[in-house]
């Protein structure tokens, strides 16, 4: 009796990590402080490494001739090719205290073609007053640029704030924007990622 | 009549003691400090900034059931603070971080040794937390398995860090200030450091 006392409890300690784990993910997947990554280059822009040689995720989760990035990477939750952030399915917590920031991170801008590249990063919001992050050391702002070559397989982190108007908040469509990684000594395109935040509640 | 019992006046030296490794642990660990982390950054040539969130002491635990993230945790020597250095620790100091040095874990006890126990929920003696704690080990490590994230949603290192960095201000010189409400959603504050617009 006393070892399914024991159990149960620890059956509830389980259950309560997976419970509340669930419930943070289905947050963290479409409208707080969503993560993605990003590849680049993309789309035939240069030429990139083999999944396999990559590394990381790439690695495990693709076939040997499996050789192809998605437009604007895949995202680490959710769709490809896209990232929405859906400000109406905020939780209840968030929705009261802080509805009007939004944050979006990815500690996975990777570099999956065959050279090293010091990348320029565009965020291009709707003009949203915007601030950004990172614990890079190699980073400089003025120029939104790496000062560091990111080798193949290697990856860049940054994350974004934006402050969204009360006035905005109703609209079903608050931004469409873009992210963009461009080779910063070349000014190339190497990627870019549709970045859209929206209020499915709007109306 | 007082609202704390005598026993509180013998532990005071005590308390004292362990306040002043809490203020060690900031110091070793977080930002704007993080002079333990800033060693090791440097030692390890990583290019990242200092704070609580480069020696990770919750991801590598969920990785222990993630076989191919052992690669990872050996090109990245950091990880290895919680799985191998603390339980090697632990084997001559006994719960010397977890007990003594973790801030994260102290700020909790010293904000409850504030209320006066009568107000406490007391489940010592009632509840054994053993197995709730040990099934909270498992579920935690087996989350990602079913599609959940648990270490860094609910992260008490970082909302640690933000109270401190609240209080000290970040490295780009901003003034001091509480940072955003990041403990009261569940996601990941990424750590690092606020730039300019």
């Amino acid at each position: 009796m006393k070892r399914i006392g024991l159990w149960s409890l620890a059956l509830l300690g389980f259950g309560f990590a997976i419970g509340f784990g669930l419930w943070a993910q289905s947050l963290f997947t479409k409208a707080e402080l969503m993560h993605f990554s990003v590849n680049f280059p993309s789309e035939g822009r240069a030429e990139t490494t083999s999944c396999c040689n990559v590394g990381g995720p790439w690695a495990r989760e693709h076939g040997d001739d499996w050789n192809d990035y998605p437009a604007g990477g895949l995202l680490a939750y959710g769709d490809e090719g896209a990232l929405v952030v859906d400000v109406g399915q905020q939780g209840l917590i968030k929705r009261t205290l802080q509805p009007g920031l939004i944050s979006i991170s990815s500690h996975w801008l990777r570099n999956v073609g065959t050279q090293p590249y010091r990348i320029q990063i565009e965020m291009d919001m709707c003009g949203l007053d915007m601030e950004w992050l990172t614990f890079e050391a190699n980073w400089d702002q003025e120029t939104q640029s790496s000062t560091r070559f990111i080798e193949p397989g290697d990856t860049f982190s940054m994350d974004w704030f934006f402050h969204i108007p009360t006035e905005q908040r109703n609209q079903a469509t608050i931004c469409a924007g873009e992210l963009r990684i461009l080779d910063a000594d070349t000014g190339d395109l190497l990627t870019d990622l549709p970045v859209k935040i929206v209020n499915s509640k709007a109306g | 009549m007082s609202l704390y019992p005598k026993v509180y006046r013998s532990l005071r030296r005590h308390w004292l003691y362990r306040f002043l490794f809490f203020l060690l642990g900031i110091v070793l660990l977080y930002a704007p400090f993080a002079l333990l982390t800033r060693l090791v950054l440097w030692l390890t040539g990583t290019p990242l900034l200092p704070d609580v969130h480069r020696i990770c002491m919750r991801m590598p635990i969920q990785w222990l059931a993630q076989p191919w993230m052992y690669g990872t945790m050996i090109e990245q020597p950091m990880y290895l603070g919680s799985v191998l250095v603390l339980p090697l620790a632990a084997l001559f100091a006994g719960p010397l971080f977890c007990g003594w040095l973790c801030p994260a874990g102290g700020l909790t006890e010293y904000l409850s040794r504030l209320v006066p126990p009568r107000f406490q929920i007391d489940l010592a003696g009632k509840v054994n937390a053993t197995p709730i704690r040990y099934g909270f080990t498992v579920g935690m490590m087996g989350a990602s398995f079913v599609g959940a994230n648990v270490c860094c949603s609910f992260c008490n290192f970082t909302h640690t860090q933000n109270i401190i960095s609240g209080i000290f201000g970040d490295f780009t010189g901003q003034p001091p200030r509480l940072q955003r409400l990041h403990g009261l959603c569940p996601g990941v504050q990424p750590g690092g450091h606020r730039l300019p617009p």
